[in-house]
């Protein structure tokens, strides 16, 4: 599956498009996390605790956008867009989506 | 009362008071200590960003929808970075202050700036891993998982995202 967020892909030509996907996943912090993060918050720096669930986030949507588009019988996915909201506090959902094409 | 009971007594009220005095002072400490270890940290960040972007010179990075134009590319890939970075205690208390007056939040803003070319860098060292040359179509894109609770000023949350073009070869 190749995935760009460009509306062609360099090397390959779209021959049919599929459609719209996306996928999409709603994550929160947890206590433990929390805590480090008030700690943190002292001296400041990094946040490694929430780079790492912000990244385990964009993959769960990623991996959902990509498995539509698997099911609609794709091999590629352009102009990928990635997009977050706050659903509440303390928690944040991660969207992500595109259109499915076949390449060649 | 004998000396012994005196003495006790003393050492008693002493540890009173430096209880005391620790206690009303372990705000401003924790200021401080925030302040300076926050200020060292965010210059050795500045340092390492600007050591790791030196190292990625003639490296392309755009925001243009098509690779550039006059370049071969073979192939292109998703590639992505993310970064989250907490506020100082000190930036957070200067920062409360500001609001009642207005203006710029510079610290705040050097903050935004670090985390924005810690993103980048990430995106494009993961593009550099792929082989490629340039990365088009970057986009910056801000969340909100963690750290920023009920409006309160703690930090700031960013993920960049764009294609990776990896030359043709020979």
């Amino acid at each position: 599956m190749i995935l760009v967020n460009t509306e062609t892909i360099p090397g390959r030509t779209i021959q049919e498009v599929r459609g719209l996907v996306q996928g999409n996943t709603v994550r929160a912090k947890h206590v433990g996390r929390d805590i480090m993060a008030g700690l943190k918050n002292i001296v400041g720096g990094e946040l490694r605790g929430y780079t790492e669930l912000l990244t385990e986030a964009r993959q769960e949507a990623v991996s959902r956008m990509v498995a539509q588009a698997q099911s609609l019988g794709a091999n590629a996915v352009v102009n990928v867009r990635f997009s977050t909201s706050s659903v509440t506090a303390g928690a944040a959902e991660l969207y992500a989506y595109g259109t499915a094409v076949v390449v060649a | 009362m004998d000396p012994q009971n005196d003495a006790l007594s003393l050492l008693a009220g002493l540890a009173v008071v430096i209880f005391g005095l620790l206690a009303f002072l372990a705000p401003f400490l924790i200021l401080l200590i925030g302040g300076l270890v926050g200020a060292a940290r965010e210059k050795s960040h500045f340092e390492d960003l600007a050591r790791r972007e030196s190292a990625l010179a003639g490296f392309l990075i755009t925001d243009l929808k098509t690779p550039p134009p006059g370049l071969d590319f073979a192939a292109g890939a998703l590639v992505s970075g993310s970064v989250v970075i907490a506020s100082d205690h000190f930036k957070t208390f200067c920062a409360k202050w500001r609001k009642i007056f207005g203006g710029e939040f510079h610290s705040l803003a050097r903050m935004q700036e670090r985390a924005r070319r810690e993103a980048v860098l990430r995106m494009v060292e993961e593009a550099r891993r792929l082989g490629a040359t340039s990365v088009c179509n970057v986009r910056i894109e801000a969340s909100s998982i963690g750290a920023r609770q009920d409006g309160k000023v703690s930090g700031c949350e960013l993920m960049a995202y764009g294609t990776a073009l990896i030359p043709a070869r020979g």
